[in-house]
């Protein structure tokens, strides 16, 4: 098997801008993030359908806008942004869809989680999941990144456009959140 | 486990319970590959020796302008409070009562009186050669 070179981002971006070597340089990206970037937005959108969906078209996005990306923010922050985007848009355009107020929660997402064939968490992930969906939309982005991803608050920030200090208080909310949701759902 | 996570979290684990089809992730990137659209990448074009240096130039000419003008605005100035601290000195020297003798005063005092005198004597021969 042919050895793959070792991902350089600033010789893939240098390359995303040549006509010659831009797609060879885009399949390299895809194959780079493809997988994390999946597993933001499942956690996001819930079912795997969609998030197969919500990912081709993040994917599709960053490619034919791949001339506005000069390199000035890492390419993981954004392709995270744009992945963002795409769920909330999908979220939004599903609760439309289910006659949902834009207002309310993204607790619909959940309700069928026992019955998914992509889905082999117990009873607490099924709780959990259940809590995480009542959170605000930038609370869900703010635990998910932080509790699954584990990632830090600066790189956050960078992503979401907040700041460290809002970050920090936005998960101790989801926390306590979560927390009462356990506590009211014995 | 993070400090700031509760203990329900601790108790939980970090898995969400979430699954793929079987070999999802190999097939992923071939997939996402071919639903790519054909796109038409604007290359940079590499900038030439004077685009490049252009903004030096420009900001090298602007200084040099500025340094121009006040050198020339400094001279007009200095040679104009030079003729003026020329001119006072002049005129204080001039005026300076240790350059101004006694005999002076005299003679500008006999002068002054010389015309007035002699412009007397000349009424007076008129009137005389008037009657």
């Amino acid at each position: 098997m042919a050895k793959r070179a070792k991902y350089d981002e600033e010789e893939i971006v240098e390359q995303l801008h040549k006509q010659d070597t831009c797609r060879t340089a885009f399949g390299r990206v895809i194959e780079h993030y493809s997988e994390q970037l999946y597993w933001q937005i499942r956690r996001m959108v819930v079912d795997h359908d969609d998030a197969n969906d919500v990912l081709q078209n993040t994917f599709i996005k960053a490619w034919t806008n791949i001339d506005n990306f000069r390199g000035d923010a890492k390419l993981s922050t954004w392709l995270y942004k744009i992945a963002i985007n795409e769920s909330i848009t999908f979220i939004n355009k599903k609760k439309v869809q289910n006659n949902i107020s834009l207002d309310d929660d993204d607790s619909f997402l959940v309700n069928n989680l026992e019955a998914d064939k992509y889905f082999d968490g117990d009873d607490a992930q099924i709780k959990l999941q259940k809590a995480i969906a009542t959170l605000p939309e930038k609370q869900r982005l703010v635990f998910n990144m932080r509790y699954y991803d584990e990632m830090k608050y600066e790189e956050m920030s960078e992503i979401l456009g907040t700041s460290v200090g809002a970050l920090k208080a936005s998960y101790h909310h989801a926390l306590k959140k979560i927390e009462s949701f356990f506590e009211n759902n014995d | 486990m993070k400090k700031e996570d509760s203990k329900i979290l601790e108790k939980l684990g970090k898995e969400p319970g979430f699954t793929v089809p079987d070999n999802y992730f190999a097939n992923l990137n071939t997939k996402l590959m071919d639903s790519l659209p054909e796109v038409q990448i604007t290359e940079e074009e590499k900038p030439t020796l004077w685009v490049r240096l252009r903004p030096f130039v420009y900001m090298a000419a602007m200084f040099a302008g500025i340094w121009l003008m006040m050198n020339i605005f400094t001279r007009g100035q200095k040679s104009s409070t030079d003729m003026q601290q020329r001119s006072a000195k002049a005129s204080a020297g001039f005026l300076a009562p240790q350059n101004v003798e006694e005999d002076d005063i005299m003679d500008y005092g006999y002068s002054e009186y010389d015309l007035i005198y002699e412009d007397s004597v000349y009424i007076e021969s008129d009137g005389m050669n008037g009657d």
